[in-house]
């Protein structure tokens, strides 16, 4: 795929681009920003891609990491905003993203720990197995929207655990 | 204005909304602040669960480049062991009866060892008797 190519695709899908990143960003300048990182992840990728006729899902792929990057970034700049402030001596000297992304993780190890076993249970089928909620549902014999549920309560607690400890 | 369901939101953060859906709940959440925050706050603690995932895969990866390493050198191993004997290079001759540098990278034992192979190839070679 040449870079030609990958303008033409940038533009034709433009629109939905920008209703995806808009309908999660907080403004439409950060929606611009993201998109602009969209757009210069697939010109990297460019060369070396063969869409195959799924260019729309590629692009919305590449949408969908660039959201979540910028929503783990989130979560350490957080961390890092906190340890500054606290001024806890080996975070603050260190500043050192691996050192903070090591400390969030521990926070959210323990945020599962702290979840009721059928939470626990549906988080771990989905984080590790990779199931899907239906198959969560087929194997716990639980109803879907109990599944849903508690994978929505889970969310909520470990997001509320992460600002305690933020 | 009509709300997405939660479970509406938990689906699109974890891509598994219905197609035909998706556009109606992206519409949405453009527009109404509290369904978006609400959104974020499933998708980030979702992306907080994938952190969390994410180191077990490179573990996983150095166990299996470790694994095929120590494979790689047992494979090496046993075939140079395996392998028939390397015939003798029938135009080599000794250019000299002793290493000049042998007393040097050599212990004692060895230096007895590379006495008497010298001495074998001396009386194989050119007939020398002790």
């Amino acid at each position: 795929m040449r870079n030609l190519a990958a303008d033409q695709l940038l533009a034709e899908y433009e629109p939905a681009l920008r209703n995806f990143l808009g309908a999660r960003c907080r403004d439409a300048e950060m929606t611009a920003e993201l998109l602009q990182e969209v757009a210069v992840r697939l010109v990297a990728a460019a060369p070396r891609l063969t869409l195959n006729g799924n260019a729309r899902g590629y692009l919305f792929r590449i949408a969908a990491n660039v959201w979540h990057d910028y929503l783990r970034r989130e979560l350490v700049r957080r961390r890092t905003a906190v340890a500054l402030e606290s001024a806890e001596p080996a975070l603050a000297d260190a500043a050192d993203a691996r050192l903070l992304e090591g400390e969030l993780r521990a926070a959210i190890r323990n945020a599962i720990r702290s979840l009721p076993v059928a939470q626990r249970e549906v988080v771990e089928l989905r984080q590790r197995r990779g199931l899907t909620f239906q198959q969560i549902a087929d194997r716990l014999h639980r109803p879907l929207g109990t599944v849903l549920t508690q994978m929505r309560s889970a969310l909520i607690r470990i997001s509320a655990e992460l600002e305690e400890y933020r | 204005m009509n709300h997405p369901t939660g479970d509406e939101l938990l689906l699109l953060a974890y891509g598994e909304l219905p197609a035909a859906d998706v556009a109606r709940v992206e519409t949405h959440l453009g527009e109404c602040t509290a369904c978006r925050l609400q959104f974020t706050q499933l998708d980030a603690a979702h992306v907080a669960l994938d952190i969390v995932r994410a180191p077990r895969r490179r573990v996983a990866s150095r166990w299996m480049v470790g694994a095929l390493a120590a494979a790689a050198v047992l494979a090496t191993v046993f075939l140079a062991s395996s392998a028939p004997p390397r015939p003798v290079n029938p135009g080599w001759r000794p250019t000299a009866t002793w290493s000049a540098t042998a007393g040097y990278v050599t212990s004692g034992a060895m230096l007895e060892i590379d006495a008497q192979l010298t001495r074998l190839e001396q009386e194989k070679y050119h007939g020398l008797s002790k």
